[in-house]
């Protein structure tokens, strides 16, 4: 336990009852991070940061007030509270607003590791040096254009005049990097990978630099397209973009009860294939979003989205629930600076039973897309955008590089019409999804 | 401390935001970041280290940290940096133009203001099935000095305001966008439009687009408006003449001194808010602190310029331009443009839209990428089919994609009314910045995606 973070909590949460609050919650943490960084090839810069923070949240007379601070120096820290308190006395009364009650918090395990807590300043410049020398290895003609490696290690603690009371210690690394290829004048497109990890074991940043590498020296030479309709291979990283955001808006009980979810209303009815099954788990060992509690204190626990294609059940925080008479299901989400939001938490689409190489030679004319860079309105479900990394398809076949092509359509309507999942799944951050394939999408060349 | 050269930046931030949606006050935050930021380069090599404290002891603790950090580099790095240009430096304070001091506004008010507005959107038409409204402010108050003698203190504040509006009819869904961002006051932030009108034209536009059509893709001659001629400008060529990646290879590196664009199109960088008051990306002074400078990129369709921070204009043997920036005390200054906009030209919008016998005007920038070869994506609101000269239908789900340099290569005209358009957003580069963009109406060829 972090009895000294979970103190300033309960300090602060007096203060804010004191100066005539009826609710008062405070989040605070405590961070430390080494952070290094390579751009042209070349090591660039390493920095460390020491932070810490607390949000204060009060409600008085059902009016809301927020404040946070970068600090947990006790002047500082009272000063925020009067602000919130203050900012409460002049906000519109909500009936559904208020703090969840205490619920018994079980401690989770995985979440720290101290192969990252020990890691010091040489051995994040070397990670970071293993990360550049991992995808330059793979062929000359790759360019790293930047990337990083993070570690971070930290604290967090959560006090309500309610009772609630949690704290945690955890540890996250977190890696990206971005290259393209060059041959002559011929210049690939850039790109990138990313991707974190809880411990030292899930470190995957020299896997990432080389598939990256890959990629982009196979992205040289890419040829046009003529403009078809077609069936799309959606790669993970794609799939998170135009199909699994319009999903992860429209479960979000605040836009259903907000009135813009396409989900609204529809618990219990189809809104995918039969294949598709969303869960959510905030509780898996080193799982990058999986903690005991949420942002408000309220356990986390597994939950099934979408079933075999039917909406099982939304995310909520407790005031969205309050709104509808049931309990919160542990989304509240965010950091100690902001009002908590709802998110999900570690999502995963259960995989198909064919191999990719299977849901490729299934198709007769289209594309496998590596990364989609448009817009996706969730509302609509309406995406239009440009293809990247991607590959040409014919007759089974994967060909070669394509570029200037971009693909358009509905993805609520995809979700329903998405006729292969692969066997194979990958872990992009807090998702891990299969291959998607659909048919009968706009693909327009340049 | 041996080192060659280093700064120290203290920098408090005060952010007020609040969001209403339908109704229900969802944030009123009041939020206070401080600490200090310091850079070391040593052996050739950069050290950086922040705090959230101004005791001495951790300040003598950040700074022995970023020494560190930069001698454990040097030893990591193949090339060693060749140092900093001389440059034009800071010796004073600063504070930008404010015409109505946000701190002059009370909490109360400003909420009132957002809260009225979502109300106003609610009331307009029956097919509002949701609205948005939210307000933001960044007031920030930096000191700055460095080894070299640089030393300013400023103070600057950019409040934006943005309005979304959710329109439904059976399954057809649409979202209607408006918003304002610039640096200054409450006044200027409402100079143009108020609250209201900001709201209004919200729901106007999803109303609109509620009864577009989608279109098929394919190459077509546009009319992109202020907001997208100055997203092209930023994302699509601004980003590739950042010299950071112009060393990494972007695509701009074979091209200075070159043609890249039509006779017509003059691109700019400023730290200053040229022709129109109040851009958001007004920045009188970098944060390493160089004096802005105007950066002419493109000049008559040449490649003139790229954008610096001291040492890149070291080793380009070019002058520091004022674009090293930080979002936060606790990032590194890193390469940033500021207002990027096209000179604007000599036609007039109506005269433009008659001179087009057919294509599409584009209006309403959404999001969109661009990468180091300056290939582009970008999402419209809404574009209008042009035939004859004459306006008609409507569409929407539109993006345009294409390379920016072969785009303004097809540039044939530019309107004359300057216009920035991009102020309420934010350019990501690892960390976040302030920026603006604009220009007139420019007309041009690109590749139109529909559904």
């Amino acid at each position: 336990m972090n009895e000294d973070l979970m103190d300033i909590c309960r300090r602060a949460v007096d203060i804010g009852t004191g100066l005539g609050a009826s609710e008062v919650e405070v989040f605070a943490t405590r961070q430390r991070s080494v952070d290094a960084g390579f751009e042209n090839n070349e090591m660039k810069m390493a920095k460390r940061t020491i932070s810490s923070a607390a949000g204060i949240r009060v409600f008085r007379n059902k009016s809301l007030g927020f404040a946070s601070v970068n600090s947990l120096e006790p002047d500082k820290l009272e000063r925020a509270v009067g602000h919130a308190v203050a900012l409460s006395k002049n906000a519109p009364a909500d009936a559904n607003n208020g703090l969840p009650d205490p619920r018994h918090l079980r401690s989770l395990s995985g979440l720290y590791d101290d192969d990252i807590a020990g890691m010091s300043e040489e051995d994040v410049l070397d990670r970071a040096k293993r990360m550049l020398a991992s995808a330059s290895g793979v062929d000359q003609r790759v360019s790293v254009d930047g990337g990083r490696f993070e570690a971070t290690v930290g604290s967090k603690a959560i006090v309500n005049s309610l009772g609630i009371e949690g704290s945690e210690d955890f540890s996250a690394t977190y890696y990206d990097i971005g290259a393209h290829a060059v041959e002559g004048s011929n210049v690939s497109s850039m790109d990138y990978r990313f991707d974190g990890a809880r411990t030292m074991r899930g470190n995957d940043s020299d896997e990432i630099a080389i598939e990256l590498a890959n990629a982009v020296i196979e992205s040289l030479s890419a040829g046009k397209l003529e403009s078809h309709m077609g069936s799309v291979i959606f790669s993970p990283l794609a799939a998170i973009e135009v199909l699994l955001s319009p999903i992860m808006f429209s479960i979000d009980s605040n836009n259903v009860q907000k009135g813009v979810s396409r989900f609204r209303g529809k618990t219990g009815e189809k809104v995918a294939a039969d294949l598709i099954t969303v869960l959510d788990d905030g509780t898996i060992p080193e799982g990058l979003s999986s903690s005991a509690f949420d942002r408000e204190g309220v356990p986390h626990s597994p939950l099934t989205v979408i079933g075999n294609g039917r909406l099982e059940a939304f995310l909520y925080d407790a005031r969205t629930a309050r709104k509808e008479g049931i309990d919160s299901n542990g989304h509240a989400a965010g950091g100690p600076l902001s009002v908590p939001s709802i998110d999900a938490t570690n999502v995963r689409i259960a995989p198909g039973s064919a191999p990719l190489s299977e849901l490729v030679s299934s198709v007769r004319r289209g594309l496998l897309v590596q990364r989609f860079s448009g817009r996706v309105d969730p509302v609509s479900g309406d995406f239009s955008g440009v293809v990247k990394g991607s590959k040409k398809i014919e007759e089974g076949v994967l060909m070669g590089a394509i570029r200037e092509t971009m693909i358009s359509g509905n993805a609520y309507d995809l979700l329903a019409k998405v006729r292969g999942l692969s066997k194979e799944t990958k872990k992009i951050m807090d998702f891990q999804l299969p291959y998607f394939a659909a048919d009968d999408i706009s693909i327009t060349g340049g | 401390m041996t080192s060659t050269y280093a700064d120290a930046r203290y920098h408090v931030r005060d952010l007020i935001s609040i969001s209403v949606a339908k109704g229900e006050l969802e944030e009123v935050n009041a939020s206070q970041t401080a600490g200090i930021g310091i850079r070391v380069l040593k052996n050739g090599s950069w050290g950086f280290a922040s705090v959230n404290s101004i005791k001495k002891d951790d300040m003598l603790q950040a700074a022995k940290s970023a020494e560190r950090i930069a001698e454990l580099t040097a030893t990591t790095r193949k090339t060693k940096s060749e140092g900093l240009a001389e440059a034009k430096l800071a010796k004073g304070s600063f504070e930008v133009d404010i015409r109505g001091r946000l701190e002059d506004i009370t909490t109360e008010e400003k909420m009132n203001t957002v809260v009225k507005a979502e109300k106003l959107m609610r009331s307009l038409d029956a097919r509002i099935v949701s609205a948005r409204c939210s307000y933001n402010e960044i007031i920030d108050h930096k000191c700055f000095a460095s080894t070299d003698g640089g030393w300013f203190e400023m103070y600057d504040s950019k409040p934006e305001f943005r309005a979304a509006a959710i329109c439904m009819s059976g399954d057809e869904s649409v979202v209607g966008l408006e918003a304002s961002g610039v640096t200054g006051g409450w006044k200027d932030l409402f100079s143009k439009r108020d609250s209201d009108a900001i709201a209004e034209t919200a729901v106007r536009k999803a109303v609109r687009l509620l009864e577009a059509s989608h279109m098929k893709g394919g190459r077509e001659m546009v009319i992109l408006d202020p907001s997208l001629v100055g997203l092209i400008s930023h994302e699509a060529v601004g980003h590739t003449v950042e010299a950071d990646f112009v060393k990494s290879g972007s695509v701009a590196k074979q091209k200075m001194g070159e043609r890249v664009a039509s006779e017509l199109v003059t691109l700019v960088d400023s730290g200053a808010s040229e022709y129109v008051p109040g851009a958001a990306g007004t920045l009188p002074v970098d944060d390493e602190g160089v004096l802005s400078r105007k950066v002419e990129i493109i000049k008559r369709g040449v490649m003139v310029g790229y954008l610096h921070d001291r040492e890149t204009a070291r080793s380009f043997n070019a002058e520091p331009t004022g674009n090293a920036r930080a979002f936060s005390y606790n990032d590194e200054p890193i390469i940033r443009m500021r207002n990027t906009y096209i000179e604007p030209g000599n036609w007039g919008l109506d005269e433009l839209i008659e001179d087009t016998k057919h294509g599409y005007l584009l209006t309403g920038a959404l999001n969109g990428e661009a990468d180091a070869n300056a290939e582009f994506m970008f999402a419209i609101q809404e574009a209008r089919e042009i035939t004859d000269g004459i306006l008609g239908k409507r569409y929407r789900g539109v993006t345009i994609s294409g390379s920016a340099f072969e785009t303004l290569s097809t540039v044939d005209a530019i309107t004359r009314e300057f216009q920035w358009d991009m102020g309420s957003g934010y350019c990501g580069k690892g960390q976040l910045a302030k920026v603006d963009g604009g220009s007139g109406h420019m007309r041009c060829k690109v590749l139109l995606g529909g559904r």
